[in-house]
């Protein structure tokens, strides 16, 4: 049973050895000796240092290799690869380091990949006695899965050049302080951010029997919109999934929309917080028929998503047509309420009398219909807020 | 020489005057007497190759009101509007030329022949109508030799027969659209400083409004409707319109309301009416609160009001103006006139910058010492993909190229970018409207610009607009690396339905139809 067990051993350390240098091509090694005998192993290292790119100095990663070459003949033309991975969580839960630039990556995925000519080994053992640099890369090109305190595996291998096939191989590990933050974090904060954008939208399709269908049909396409241009496919089920979830909670009234709101703010990039008021607005569009609970809502909702105001009220003019609103509510449509100064009012009546008579010869009917609702509505608004203005000007 | 003429295409009355041997513009009465001819159109139904236009189009409109048509004009340049009589499909176009039509025949009579002609349009008319109304006064026989705008052309007769001085705002309240133009005038030099209109407001708007207290009332009364079928609108509508004109000289008016279910009298006061078209007069007022915006001026800084346009005969907006500036507006011309005599005295100047030698001596001279210098009238840009400061991201919006207001003759130069790499072809639109959200201005023109294959993004194509004294826009795009040019014509609709050829080819049909 005892040899079982170390043969069992022995094949796991195997297979994990072939995972983490990715080919089984490796030719047996000399025992591990200390000594001179040292300096003929294949090895490799990372120096961190100033490194200059692109016309400056940069903090980089200098790869370097030295030690004995061995290949199939004499003369065998050679090319060096080094991959990174980051180890931090175990050799079997590696993730790849990313290049955010093409030159070093892989032919088929961002994944960090220097591939180098190394030239002609003039015999079949060759040593190379001092450090040599096998290619210098910027901190600031790769991308690690993490933020924080890192450990970084780099595998470095000569390659036949003939044929691709993999003649040597070693690998180094070292910490590494990423300070910036990770593609799994950011993921992971991205599927955050878009669940928590599900879950407002669907709050905002609720109504008193339950969530509207039209409002949920507009989600869907939005996530079905997403999924399309998601470039991992396995994103797709999650999204549905939290959304049935969202109206789940939203049934059961178990959703905080302004803590939600918040959240986002503080998360989301300023692009998914302008998506998110898109969407809602889209959500309650589709119902039409708004009141002005739901304006009062909306607006609390871009507020604490921090849009520009005059952003949201060119959103919401557009998205919810004056014929949508049950109640023609001046203040949500027209962006002014009565506490403003009469001058600021009429400002900003002049400014939207201004747009929409512009639009109101527009060829869309559509458009010129509304063009002259809101018209009208200015010219109500004006007539209520700052019908003195008129002689008072005069005056002035 | 032929006669040089000036047209003011009203939406509710037109006019022709002319130039006499000296430069002076008068108006020709038409062939019924009148100064003004009613923009009404009948087609009659026992001649069918008879055409009714002015006051007997109005007079037999209530009979048959589904030959009638009125306020053609805002329908200009609209390629959706036909008027079906007959089997023929008639456009906006077509019926403004059997107006021009009228008047043009109705002048030959008195003054002989007349050729060249400048139409006055409003202000704010886009490109679009602009061309329309040119199409119009072609298919009518004539040679458009330019348009002006109406407060222009108002300012012009205002300027040149009264003795003026300092800055001027032109209150141009119409049939069926209303236009500010303030303007710096010294004796007869006239600069155009800025225009805003409103296309959807005039005196037919405030007939509106009074055909909606018609059914009203009625409604209370019989509990039953006034206006059921075409011939009872187009009855109530001439009804009301008469009432508006009443109420500007009257404290009160009357009306009996003949329907259906019963007959009733009609009262109503000057303090109702002006109830009844507040929204509208508010609408007015911030029109010209945003010109003086524009202008960068207060009321104080105007010198004089004129009112140009019958609607500002309601004594409302004169009242109302004489607040906002403190002085009594100006009535010095006569409000239906003034449009046609400063056309004509603009066809005079356009004739003599374009033609000096085909220009009388006496015609010269009157107009020696007039200048001009008019104002683009709108924005025009074109749509593109800038990054938003804010978000970073692309975004499909309007740029504008060639900003309103600017002082004539202008002419702009943007450099834009090709998106893409191998990009082959570029559709580029032509804008008009200050928006910059595409979907809220007026595209006047999309066409395709090819351009060479192979090439990486970021191609420069550099983007010229220009505006010409005549009132009319020019563009072109070129590539710049291969100084390949695309140059954009204007024409109503994608099929260019009213391309050279077609005008031509309708002018010739369009002879086949008498008007009277």
């Amino acid at each position: 049973m005892l040899e079982v067990g170390v043969v069992v051993v022995l094949a796991v350390i195997w297979l994990v050895y072939l995972r983490l240098t990715g080919s089984g091509m490796l030719i047996p090694r000399r025992r591990s000796t200390s000594g001179p005998l040292d300096r003929e192993r294949f090895m490799c290292k990372i120096d961190r240092s100033q490194i200059d790119f692109n016309g400056s100095r940069v903090p980089g990663f200098v790869i370097k290799m030295r030690g004995q070459l061995r290949v199939p003949h004499n003369n065998c033309d050679t090319d060096v690869q080094a991959v990174a991975f980051d180890i931090t969580e175990g050799q079997n839960n590696a993730h790849p380091v990313l290049s955010i630039l093409p030159q070093w990556q892989m032919e088929d995925s961002p994944a960090f990949c220097l591939v180098a000519h190394n030239g002609k080994v003039p015999r079949k053992v060759s040593i190379l006695a001092n450090w040599v640099t096998i290619g210098s890369i910027p901190c600031s090109v790769l991308k690690f899965p993490r933020t924080g305190q890192r450990q970084l595996k780099f595998v470095i291998s000569l390659l036949n050049r003939s044929n691709g096939k993999e003649l040597l191989c070693t690998a180094t590990t070292f910490p590494y302080d990423n300070r910036e933050a990770g593609y799994i974090d950011l993921r992971e904060s991205f599927q955050k951010v878009e669940g928590m954008i599900i879950h407002l939208a669907v709050a905002a399709a609720m109504e008193e029997e339950g969530a509207s269908e039209k409002g949920l049909a507009v989600i869907r396409e939005w996530i079905e919109a997403k999924d399309k241009t998601s470039e991992n496919q396995d994103n797709q089920n999650p999204r549905l999934a939290v959304l049935e979830k969202a109206i789940q909670k939203a049934m059961q009234d178990d959703f905080d929309a302004e803590a939600a709101c918040r959240s986002i703010a503080e998360n989301a990039s300023i692009v998914d917080r302008y998506n998110a008021i898109r969407l809602v607005l889209r959500v309650v569009a589709a119902e039409g028929n708004i009141d002005r609970e739901q304006t009062d809502q909306l607006t609390l909702v871009a507020e604490l998503l921090r849009i520009d105001k005059d952003k949201f009220r060119a959103l919401a003019q557009k998205s919810l047509p004056i014929n949508t609103h049950r109640i023609e509510d001046i203040r949500f449509l027209l962006g002014i309420n009565e506490t403003m100064p009469s001058e600021e009012i009429r400002r900003r009546l002049n400014d939207e009398y201004q747009k929409w008579n512009g639009r109101v010869t527009h060829p869309d009917i559509e458009i010129r219909t509304q063009a002259d609702r809101m018209l009208g509505l200015i010219a109500e608004a004006r007539n209520r807020f700052v019908e003195q203005g008129w002689k008072v000007t005069a005056a002035s | 020489m032929s006669v040089i003429a000036g047209i003011d295409l009203g939406t509710t009355f037109s006019a022709l005057a002319i130039l006499n041997s000296i430069g002076k513009p008068q108006i020709v009465p038409n062939a019924e007497g009148e100064r003004i001819t009613p923009s009404a159109v009948f087609f009659d139904e026992e001649d069918t190759n008879v055409i009714r236009v002015g006051i007997e189009a109005i007079n037999s409109r209530q009979l048959n009101p589904e030959r009638s048509v009125r306020w053609i004009k805002r329908h200009m340049g609209d390629r959706k509007y036909k008027k079906s009589i007959d089997g023929k499909d008639w456009t906006p176009e077509e019926i403004s030329s059997l107006i021009l039509k009228k008047l043009k025949q109705d002048c030959s009579r008195d003054e002989g022949d007349i050729n060249d002609v400048v139409i006055s349009v409003p202000a704010h008319f886009d490109e679009v109508r602009r061309k329309a109304t040119m199409d119009a006064g072609r298919l009518a026989g004539l040679n458009v030799i330019g348009i002006v705008n109406e407060p222009v052309a108002a300012a012009l007769y205002y300027a040149t027969t009264c003795e003026v001085t300092g800055r001027v705002l032109v209150y141009d309240l119409g049939g069926g659209t209303f236009d500010v133009t303030i303007l710096d005038v010294q004796n007869k030099d006239i600069n155009i400083v800025c225009s805003q209109g409103d296309h959807a407001l005039g005196g037919i708007d405030f007939d509106q409004r009074i055909l909606e207290l018609f059914q009203q009332a009625y409604r209370e009364k019989f509990n039953a409707e006034l206006l059921v079928d075409d011939e009872a609108r187009a009855k109530y509508e001439d009804e009301a319109e008469d009432l508006k004109k009443t109420l500007s000289r009257r404290p009160s008016a009357k009306k009996m309301l003949y329907g259906e279910a019963g007959s009733m009298r009609f009262e109503i006061t000057r303090e109702q009416f002006e109830e009844a078209i507040a929204p509208l007069i508010t609408r007015a007022d911030m029109l010209v609160e945003v010109t003086l915006q524009e202008a960068k001026c207060n009321p104080s800084d105007i010198n004089k009001v004129l009112l140009v346009g019958g609607s500002t005969r309601i004594p409302t907006i004169r009242t109302r103006l004489e607040e906002k500036f403190g002085k009594a507006p100006e009535v010095a011309v006569n409000v239906d006139e003034c449009v046609a005599l400063g056309a004509a005295i603009h066809a005079g100047l356009t004739k003599m910058r374009e033609d000096p030698s085909e220009i009388d001596s006496g015609i010269a001279g009157g107009l020696r010492d007039v200048k001009l210098k008019d104002v683009c009238n709108h924005s025009y840009g074109t749509i593109c993909a800038p990054r938003d400061q804010e978000t970073g991201q692309y975004v499909v919006q309007n740029s504008i190229i060639l900003k309103k207001n600017t002082p004539l003759p202008c002419e702009s130069t943007q450099r834009f970018f090709t998106m893409v790499d191998g990009q082959t072809e570029l559709q580029v639109t032509i804008t008009q409207g200050e928006d910059t959200d595409p979907d809220y201005v007026n595209k006047i023109a999309t066409e395709i610009f090819e351009l060479p294959p192979d090439r990486p993004a970021n191609r420069p194509i550099k983007v010229t607009y220009s505006y010409d004294l005549n009132q009319r826009m020019h563009c072109t795009f070129q590539d710049e690396e291969s100084g390949r040019v695309l140059e954009v014509n204007f024409c109503i609709g994608e099929n260019g339905e009213m391309s050279e050829d077609n005008v031509a080819h309708k002018a010739a049909e369009m002879e086949s139809f008498k008007v009277e």
